[in-house]
């Protein structure tokens, strides 16, 4: 797209001292923003005016679309905190260890609105805050666990100890991760509870196409 | 030779980094042909280190110190090494006393016997006060009597051989230029770069010996000491009994709670202490001196592992009988002794890890339980919920198979401590 070059700012010389950092350059910067910017606006028009009300759940459902993307996007940031982890204790390197650092805010954020979004979605429909199934469960012990990473590389006393003790918990935690959802799988169905709505499987062409917008 | 410096030149740092205890940010190194941060094993081979800090155990006596040290480094009889080496520092009375007990002045004999133990081609020694280094030079003469011929007693590389270009080198060079006044030849000339060292044949260094030799020492230790297994048991009775209060555990409660009480007080006890083995290294013993050692790859994390196991499997021979009693509950079963095992086993894989990890951050205390609780759900639910079906044979719709997923949890954990210890372990 044609966007005017903007004239150089006095501090031109500092944000090319700033470009020599692991990251993406300034101008890249600034569009992946910018389509970031208009994809939420047609989020928004999708999601609330859009797509059609459900039948059963009414407007409450409408979170949906930002619930689920925000899990998804989550549990894929630890995804990338694995990889990154694994990469940085085999080769080493500030921009791996950037990744992996920077994954790992991404992900508690957005398992931060997972969570809120889920419970804001589940009083209205399921008449409680919180339930204790395998996914909330799992979804909780992530959520801990990606603290517990960010805590750990807060309080380690240099930098490369911060990076080496991260990625030692980023692989011991992803690979855990599996094992709890196992494990409160089984715990829920000797003590089963309440039997929860299910997510839709099939949606009505229009819902998707706002999900996917979303996501 | 001697490395001389200003206060904040590098010269710790130097010695450090030789010794592979630093990895350098820029730069690289060799020492005896080998990248101390590839090769490290082979590096600390060949080293023999003196520092600050004696490393050696204060509730050891001096013989077990040096014999722990001696079988670390697969000395093949050390009774024969070390005691010329003691008698020339004019300790061999001092040999069977606790190591705390002796002054500090012959502290210095004993620090430069376990350096010397194995033979290395170099030993290096950091000093803090030049007074030091006279008394110093006494011993050194003493240790080059029994070095081989032909290596030099004391010797750092001089910053020509290195590739820093730090103005700290530079005045490292101008000091030690100034070394080569007329009349002053007790001090050798700068060489220009380390000789590679021979081969070492007669150190056998095992990872089964190691792994036994650090064993026996912390069994050793808490032996003399008493203090871990003493404290996680009070700890964990103490919990039982506030269980009782906290919830109402009268009979009909109780095989479905109970078991709950038990596994919150043995994890809890747990994370209390098992991370105090390794700050009593740092404080009271050897840590950096186990560091400096040529240890096999995860000789040092299985070592800890079944110490911390035995351990925990001491506080509950003795936990468990007093939960059956005080909630009267069929606690000695031979199902539940199985799970108590492998909830034991994945406890300790995780926590040793863990306890490494945040015995250097600094909310040490916190950081282990908000680390390690996540993730040990797995093997909490299991052992709780084992416990709870042994007990109450129960009426919900099957049993799932807890003591499969302990052993698999104890499998991949163990293993996975195994593989990240030795990078939680570099400095």
């Amino acid at each position: 797209m044609a966007r005017p070059t903007p004239a150089p700012l006095p501090g031109a010389a500092s944000r090319n001292a700033a470009r020599a950092r692991p990251g993406l350059g300034d101008a890249a910067l600034q569009s992946l923003g910018a389509l970031t910017f208009i994809l939420m606006l047609a989020t928004l028009y999708l999601a609330l005016i859009y797509a059609p009300t459900e039948a059963v759940q009414g407007h409450a459902q409408r979170i949906f679309y930002f619930h689920v993307p925000t899990a998804w996007v989550g549990f894929l940031a630890f995804f990338v905190v694995f990889v990154a982890s694994i990469s940085y204790l085999l080769r080493g390197g500030r921009t791996t260890d950037a990744i992996a650092r920077s994954s790992a805010e991404i992900g508690l954020l957005f398992t931060t609105m997972m969570l809120v979004t889920g419970s804001l979605w589940g009083k209205p429909i399921w008449g409680t805050w919180w339930t204790w199934d395998p996914k909330l469960t799992t979804s909780l012990i992530l959520w801990f666990i990606y603290l517990g990473y960010l805590m750990l590389r807060a309080y380690a006393p240099t930098r490369e100890q911060s990076a080496r003790y991260g990625a030692v918990l980023g692989i011991v935690g992803f690979v855990d991760v599996p094992i709890v959802y196992m494990a409160t799988t089984w715990w829920r169905t000797q003590h089963p509870e309440a039997v929860i709505t299910a997510d839709g499987a099939s949606m009505a062409p229009e819902m998707l196409l706002a999900f996917l917008v979303s996501l | 030779m001697a490395l001389l410096g200003p206060n904040g030149s590098g010269k710790t740092t130097l010695m450090r980094l030789i010794a592979t205890l630093t990895r350098p940010t820029f730069g690289t190194l060799h020492v005896l042909g080998q990248d101390p941060a590839r090769r490290a094993r082979e590096v600390r081979r060949s080293l023999g280190v003196v520092a600050h800090r004696p490393y050696l155990y204060e509730d050891l006596t001096g013989r077990e110190n040096l014999e722990f040290y001696a079988r670390l480094y697969g000395v093949r009889s050390p009774a024969d090494r070390y005691r010329p080496l003691v008698e020339e520092a004019g300790l061999a009375a001092a040999l069977d006393g606790r190591f705390e007990a002796i002054r500090a002045g012959c502290s210095n004999g004993s620090r430069s016997s376990r350096a010397l133990l194995q033979t290395p081609p170099y030993s290096c020694s950091t000093s803090r006060t030049p007074g030091s280094i006279r008394r110093r030079s006494a011993s050194s003469k003493a240790r080059s009597a029994t070095q081989p011929q032909g290596a030099p007693s004391c010797s750092a590389p001089t910053t020509s051989s290195l590739g820093c270009g730090s103005r700290s080198c530079g005045r490292a060079r101008r000091r030690l230029n100034n070394l080569r006044r007329p009349g002053r030849r007790d001090y050798p000339r700068p060489t220009a770069r380390l000789l590679p060292c021979t081969p070492r044949g007669e150190l056998v260094t095992g990872f089964r010996a190691q792994v036994l030799a650090v064993l026996g020492k912390d069994l050793a230790l808490e032996y003399r000491r008493r203090e871990l297994v003493g404290s996680m048991l009070v700890f964990a009775l103490v919990i039982l009994v506030v269980f009782n209060f906290a919830f109402d555990l009268r009979v009909e409660n109780a095989r479905a709670v109970g078991p709950g009480a038990l596994w919150v007080a043995v994890f809890f006890a747990g994370v209390l202490n098992i991370g105090r083995t390794l700050v009593l290294e740092q404080e009271r013993g050897g840590w950096e001196g186990l560091l400096l050692a040529p240890l096999e790859p995860g000789a040092l994390y299985t070592a800890k592992l079944i110490g911390n196991v035995i351990f925990m499997l001491l506080v509950e021979a003795v936990v468990l009988p007093v939960f059956g009693a005080l909630y009267n509950l069929p606690v000695l079963d031979l199902g539940v002794l199985l799970v108590l095992a492998l909830g034991t086993v994945g406890f300790a894989a995780v926590g040793t890890l863990f306890a490494a990890l945040s015995a250097n951050s600094r909310a040490r205390e916190v950081m282990l339980p908000v680390l390690i609780f996540p993730i040990l759900v797995p093997v909490i639910i299991a052992t709780v919920q084992a416990t709870v079906d042994r007990i109450e044979p129960s009426s919900a719709m099957g049993t799932a198979p807890w003591a499969e997923l302990l052993l698999a949890f104890d499998a991949l954990f163990v293993v996975g401590g195994f593989l990240l210890f030795d990078y939680v372990l570099e400095e």
